[in-house]
């Protein structure tokens, strides 16, 4: 039976990519995804996972093509399309002296505490908070952005595992309510299995493409 | 005016061979270059002396703007030239070509037609010298302003890309970059009107003073160039500045960094 008809707001197809293809990547990739999908992505080290994300983006130069809502990137301008489909890297940066100047508007204490996070955190200097603190608080950063894509590159390497549930609730969350989609770099294979709907597997030569029951 | 004779020139540059190898003793290891460098002054003054007698005399404005135009061309081939990553092409030079002569030239057209006003307005003692003040001042700024730059592009990739992919346009995630680049091309201009009349003496007010003008006269026409230089820096630096930091960046507002190479 057709479920997905029985859930109006899912729209199928709604973050499309043909023949996406850019340096690092050693075969152009095909996937579709629907809303409200959480695309698992994993493989080797160098295998092109990170540029195939930063491509998604925008970010680098690529071939093929990408599609959020029937809307072609070409078409879009780029900060539009990168506010839509947003990249959150491995590594965060920081390029202001406080970490509030980074928020367009200041989270709460009670949204901070959702990731178990502190307020006190608003006021440090990003070279004194730990990689990991600083990834949660990227990935709020770039949340309050409403992005339609999410585009999550290792951002749970860092943390303890009660934080990493923290943060996998919360993405859940976001993209349910959003009807949004995620897909997310993890060489965690429980992680995989407590989050995936669709898999991408990266091998030396070509990839996997899998569907979760 | 007391003449200076060849040989007492000859004789002050004993000091700097000597300098240098007092440095060479001292692992100094550029020592060839100071060596070459002051050499190049002499020789480039020397020349720069007899066509400008010649330029002088001849009386004919197309010299006047050959000598500008070579001036100016080399200008922005020495702010290229200092700089740590400089752009693949053309690009590199061209920018600190436009940024001076957006500025200092145009700065310099003014104040002859306007504040000067000497008969026929191009006239070499004036225009020459009075561009060569404003070129030797502004390429330094723009050279230090690109510098830092382009270095700070290198280093502060990741803080870029980072607000780019939060959807922030390429200008926007260059702020703090051109805000660092502005701050050191501009703390030496700064520096160096706060020292002129109590720490240093300017050098074309000391020039003017010793050729017999009177000190007050000569400080006018050193305060005329001293705001000069500092309008025609300020400027010049933020032109250069803009257009490098846009070229950065290619039509999807991704960030290029292939577009410099490390020298």
């Amino acid at each position: 039976m057709p479920q997905t008809e029985t859930k109006s707001a899912d729209k199928k197809g709604f973050f499309k990519i043909e023949k996406l293809q850019a340096k690092g990547m050693s075969v152009a990739i095909d996937l579709q995804l629907n809303s409200q999908d959480i695309c698992m992505v994993s493989g080797p080290s160098g295998s092109g996972k990170s540029q195939f994300f930063k491509a998604l983006a925008d970010l680098i130069e690529h071939t093929g093509k990408v599609q959020l809502d029937e809307q072609a990137l070409q078409q879009i301008c780029p900060e539009n399309w990168r506010v839509q489909v947003m990249y959150f890297s491995a590594e965060t940066a920081w390029w202001e002296d406080m970490i509030a100047t980074h928020f367009e508007t200041l989270p709460n204490a009670q949204q901070l505490e959702t990731i178990g996070l502190d307020i006190s955190m608003l006021n440090a200097n990003p070279d004194s908070l730990s990689s990991g603190e600083k990834q949660r608080l990227a990935l709020l950063r770039g949340l309050q952005y409403q992005p339609k894509v999410l585009l999550l590159d290792e951002i749970t390497a860092n943390l303890d595992p009660s934080s990493e549930h923290l943060v996998e609730t919360m993405v859940k969350e976001y993209v349910q309510q959003n009807h949004a989609i995620a897909l997310w770099i993890s060489h965690d294979s429980e992680q995989t299995q407590r989050m995936a709907t669709t898999t991408l597997t990266f091998a030396k030569q070509g990839y996997k493409i899998e569907t979760m029951g | 005016m007391i003449l200076i004779s060849y040989w007492d020139l000859a004789s002050l540059s004993i000091l700097v061979f000597l300098l240098g190898v007092f440095l060479w003793l001292n692992g100094f290891s550029k020592v060839k270059q100071l060596w070459l460098a002051t050499a190049r002054m002499v020789v480039q003054l020397l020349f720069m002396g007899v066509w400008l007698s010649y330029v002088f005399y001849a009386d004919n404005p197309i010299w006047i703007i050959l000598v500008g135009l070579i001036m100016l061309t080399a200008a922005g081939y020495e702010i290229s030239k200092r700089q740590q990553y400089r752009f693949k092409k053309l690009n590199g030079w061209l920018f600190g070509f436009l940024a001076l002569s957006m500025t200092s030239l145009v700065l310099l057209m003014i104040t002859l037609t306007v504040i000067i006003q000497p008969t026929p307005w191009y006239e070499p003692q004036y225009a020459i010298t009075l561009l060569g003040m404003l070129l030797g001042n502004s390429m330094t700024a723009i050279g230090l302003g690109m510098d830092s730059l382009t270095r700070s592009a290198v280093q502060s990739k990741a803080k870029i890309e980072a607000q780019l992919a939060l959807g922030k346009t390429a200008k926007q995630s260059m702020n703090f970059i051109r805000q660092q680049s502005l701050h050191s091309a501009m703390i030496p201009i700064i520096n160096m009107l706060v020292a002129a009349g109590i720490i240093s003496l300017p050098g074309m007010m000391t020039g003017q003073i010793l050729a017999g003008a009177d000190p007050m006269e000569a400080v006018k026409y050193q305060i005329m160039i001293m705001l000069l230089i500092v309008t025609s820096t300020g400027f010049g630096t933020l032109i250069a500045v803009n257009i490098a930091s846009r070229k950065l960046f290619d039509s999807r507002q991704r960030l290029t960094l292939d577009v410099l190479q490390k020298h």
